[in-house]
């Protein structure tokens, strides 16, 4: 009796998320993802350190100087240093891709756990009706006409000023909710159902903690997947917006403001303009990529997650 | 399956009403009427008011909502601009066709290159042409297409003039012209398609192969076309979905990929709507990119069902 | 005994699975041949190497395996000398086979009747309309009521043992010399496994299909067939006539499979069981592999690998067969 009383109250024997990394790291496309992916990290950290020059300082004595051994990416039309603008504008990047994934994980993971756990009752039919209709708007479309629509303007929160990338931020963290919610729903009804969880209800564990402790390290796998893959998606988002006019505003640096400037420079020869910050959105979307691909090896091998396709 | 077609079809029109209020709640919601954008900055409070009763804009948000719904629905008139006083169908039907034109170009190359690429891929699992094309794969879909377009203009459009670096030539210059001139933008939009399609189908495609059901086809000695079409017609449901939601989504990339080209199509005109502050002319816009995206995944559903009958018995 | 002309022939076959330095025998050796309009039935608990035998004749292995030595000859010609295309042919025209899962074996996606006119016509050049005809035939023969009408259904719209008839309605179309059977009936209900073995045995009779039945049901095998072989650990360790081996098993792994087939005549108590577990992969060459299980296990079974005795129509390898 109490052999059988000690199967169903046990979790289900599966290791640790933390004690998969190892076995990650073993992946060549996820190790690659990975190096990459912090190489990225580290210049945008380190910025300030490593730029060469400063990415803001006009010197119109050496505008638009072809690449050579002061400048080595070249210096735009107003003489800065395409290298440092380029290290510096990994940062609106790396923080639209990132702060977007944390805020869409956040929502979709709770609202999918909380309706896969309440499964059968209203809350759920809401939520699921909810996110069919978000999954109605066409990503891009609709973040373009918002941010139009609301206009460029930084946003003043208290005494705090962010810069306009905040709505696209705030926006593409909506829109990723519907994705990991649906993701996190179809994990967290399965898992609902098991035995491990019906037995904490009857050890009389409270909701919450159920859900939290019990079942959310068990749909957490293909979100993980997902959130690395949508960061790819979400940076380039950002240059598209940025590249439109409604994304990071002129004069601090981003890959995608500098595509648009140098779409200017096109019949004039300055190719570097053109070729740097497209390379470095590139690498780093593999990057976000490839981690991802290798993750999804480990962690959701029955490809649960959705392509997501912008 | 006509039930399941008739609800989900349903289903997009609440959608799609749902989430064109919330635009228009948005678009109220900014300070700034364009009353102010049309009259000039030295008119007067009273005249501003004037204007605002005049188009209805001083009425509260739902009725105005109502009334915008009404007239879409009864005589399918998306309104009139306020800023320029023209016509919002005229406007779309300039633009659209533009911009459809490039969308259905740019994926019927899409869909045919991902599905020769990925089947090969899985055909030949393993093998280095497997390998070269999953590279590419990982590539295309990392690589964005805005940048992809600006390096084909900077590669053949202004040293070599094979193709114009912008604009679109008219049919009645000459249909190969016309079609030379979307030739990059087209490559430039479809690229990332072609390569997230090919990547599902050869996972699909090798999936599927490995199948009991295509183990009995070889036992009985189909010979390898068939097997092929015995695979595929499995195989491609999941991409025809995804394929069909893409077609919705490369409009949106179509507006990025149209400002690089100097293409008179939608982009200019939700663009020019947002600097001049013509919500209207916005509204019109997205509303007509959300109902082509919601139409794309109807059909998307459709062609599922017709694929895959067991899926038709099955009420979603 | 006066053995029928043989169809299918196979001598030595080892087949391997794994890569080339570390690769691993599941098929050790095994011969026999299967004679035209005979049932044969092939025995063995799962892990003994049947179904990769199957497999192998057909040159359908799975990735990674491959046939390591060995020849299969049908009509007295090779095999394995076929390319990919000649060997095509030979599946459905000469050689056929059914598997065990009927919920899987059939295309999903595909009417029956698509599938069973696309079958007829890769071998026989006939019209659309005549293939129909024959298609319907073919359901009609195997016990589908209303044939003509269930050629537009799908798979899903029939129950497990409708689809394991149509299956072998496909497998059967072109009227093979030989249908490999593996494990037909497994996936199955008790009630209808009966039917299918029924219906094998029809066919047998109307269209003098040889068959070769793979299960682990000596039972079944034992309904259907003339002659059975029994297998483990990848080789043949004895095959006789039906009711010779039921009569007379002699080898220390037939005696435990008949102990274990539950009788009604039994009285309560435990089931029997055969203690231990099948070797894995890689059994020592140069020993009986049956040896950890055996009752009559003894110092020579260690050490050297027991002959295969043969005699009019039986064979055995046990060295208590061979003194």
């Amino acid at each position: 009796m109490t052999g059988v009383q000690e199967q169903i109250g046990r979790r289900p024997d599966r290791p640790a998320i933390w004690a998969r990394l190892p076995a990650l790291l073993g992946g060549a496309t996820g190790c690659a993802g990975g190096v990459l992916v912090l190489f990225v990290v580290v210049c945008a950290l380190l910025a300030p350190l490593i730029a060469p020059h400063s990415p803001v300082a006009i010197d119109l004595q050496h505008k638009l100087a072809a690449p050579d051994a002061r400048f080595w990416f070249g210096t735009d039309q107003a003489g800065r240093d395409v290298l440092s603008r380029v290290i510096w504008g990994a940062r609106p990047s790396l923080q639209v891709g990132l702060v977007a994934v944390v805020i869409g994980t956040i929502g979709g993971v709770a609202l999918g756990l909380v309706a896969g756990f309440y499964s059968g009752g209203w809350f759920e039919q809401a939520v699921m009706r909810a996110l069919d209709a978000m999954a109605a708007v066409p990503l891009l479309v609709w973040a373009i006409a918002i941010v139009g629509i609301v206009g460029v303007d930084p946003v003043l929160i208290g005494p705090f000023a962010f810069g306009n990338e905040i709505k696209v931020m705030a926006l593409l963290g909506l829109l990723y909710i519907p994705g990991l919610a649906r993701l996190t729903y179809t994990s967290a009804l399965v898992e609902c159902q098991s035995d491990y969880v019906a037995a904490r209800r009857l050890q009389g564990v409270g909701g919450w903690r159920i859900m939290l402790g019990d079942v959310l390290p068990n749909c957490l796998s293909p979100v993980i997947v997902q959130a690395t893959l949508l960061v790819a998606v979400g940076i380039i988002i950002e240059a598209a917006i940025s590249f439109v006019g409604l994304g990071v505003q002129p004069p601090t640096p981003s890959w995608g403001t500098m595509l648009a400037e140098a779409r200017n420079y096109l019949f004039s020869g300055e190719w570097w303009l053109s070729l740097f910050p497209g390379l470095a959105i590139s690498l780093t979307v593999i990057a976000f990529n490839l981690l991802g691909d290798g993750l999804r090896d480990v962690l959701d091998p029955r490809r649960n997650t959705a392509v997501f396709t912008t | 399956m006509i039930r399941l077609f008739l609800r989900r079809a349903g289903f997009s029109v609440l959608a799609l009403l749902m989430v064109s209020l919330v635009l228009f709640v948005l678009t109220r919601a900014i300070p700034g009427s364009p009353a102010r954008m049309v009259l000039g900055f030295d008119a007067t409070d009273a005249q501003l008011q004037q204007f605002d009763h005049e188009n209805g804009l001083d009425r509260p948000v739902l009725v105005q909502y109502g009334v915008w719904v009404g007239r879409l629905m009864l005589h399918g008139d998306l309104g009139k601009s306020l800023v320029t006083g023209l016509s919002m169908n005229q406007r779309v039907a300039a633009t659209l066709p533009v911009t459809l034109e490039l969308v259905v170009l740019a994926f019927s190359f899409a869909a045919v290159l991902s599905v020769t690429l990925g089947t090969v891929s899985a055909f030949f699992e393993g093998t280095a042409a497997d390998h070269a094309a999953r590279i590419f794969a990982v590539v295309g879909v990392s690589v964005p297409g805005f940048w992809l377009a600006l390096l084909l203009i900077l590669l053949f459009a202004v040293d070599r003039s094979w193709f114009p670096a912008g604009g679109i030539v008219p049919v009645s210059a000459g249909l190969s012209a016309h079609l030379n001139s979307l030739i990059l933008p087209a490559f430039s939009l479809g690229v990332f398609y072609t390569a997230i399609l090919s990547r599902m189908t050869r996972s699909s495609l090798v999936e599927v192969l490995g199948q009991d059901y295509i183990r009995t086809a070889r036992a009985i000695g189909l010979p390898r076309r068939l097997i092929l079409r015995y695979a595929l017609k499995n195989a491609l449901v999941p991409v025809v979905t995804v394929g069909a939601m893409s077609f919705g989504y490369m409009f949106g990339w179509a507006l990025v990929i149209e400002t690089v080209f100097n293409i008179p199509g939608m982009s200019g005109a939700l663009l020019t709507g947002i600097n001049q502050r013509d919500f209207a002319l916005v509204q019109a816009v997205v509303f007509v990119f959300t109902l082509i995206f919601l139409l794309a995944n109807l059909v998307a559903d459709l062609a599922n069902a017709w694929l895959n009958p067991r899926l038709a018995a099955e009420v979603r | 005994m006066n053995l029928p002309e043989a169809v299918v022939e196979v001598s030595g076959l080892h087949v391997a699975f794994g890569p080339a330095g570390s690769a691993v025998e599941v098929v050790r050796g095994v011969d026999f041949s299967v004679g035209r309009g005979e049932a044969v039935g092939l025995v063995g608990e799962s892990g003994s190497g049947k179904s990769m035998t199957a497999l192998g004749i057909m040159r359908l292995l799975p990735r990674g395996s491959r046939v390591a030595a060995g020849s299969v000859r049908l009509n007295g010609c090779s095999l394995h000398g076929l390319s990919d295309r000649e060997m095509s042919s030979v599946r459905g025209r000469d050689i056929s086979m059914i598997f065990q899962d009927p919920l899987t074996s059939l295309n999903p996606a595909f009417t029956i009747g698509r599938q069973l006119t696309d079958a007829i016509r890769t071998h026989q050049a006939i019209g659309r309309n005549a293939a129909l005809d024959r298609a319907a035939e073919l359901l009609a023969l195997v016990g589908i009521a209303g044939p003509r009408a269930r050629l537009a259904a799908y798979p899903h719209e029939f129950s497990g043992g409708m689809r394991q008839r149509v299956a072998i309605a496909i497998a059967v179309a072109c009227q093979p010399k030989l249908l490999i059977a593996d494990e037909p009936t497994t996936a199955l209900d008790v009630t209808v496994q009966a039917q299918v073995v029924e219906l094998l045995a029809l066919l047998r009779e109307e269209l003098g299909i040889a068959i070769l039945f793979i299960s682990h049901n000596l039972d079944l095998v034992a309904e259907i067939c003339d002659r059975v072989m029994v297998m483990y650990a990848g080789e043949i360790v004895e095959a006789n006539s039906v009711h010779a081996l039921f009569r007379n098993p002699r080898h220390p792994y037939t005696q435990q499979l008949l102990r274990c087939i539950p009788r009604l005549s039994d009285g309560r108590g435990e089931l029997p069981t055969i203690p231990g577990a099948p070797p894995r992969f890689g059994a020592r060459p140069d020993s009986c592999a049956f040896a950890p299980r055996c009752d009559y296990v003894h110092e020579r079974c260690w050490h050297t690998a027991p002959p295969v005795r043969a005699d009019a129509g039986s064979r055995v390898a046990c060295w208590l067969a061979s003194p």
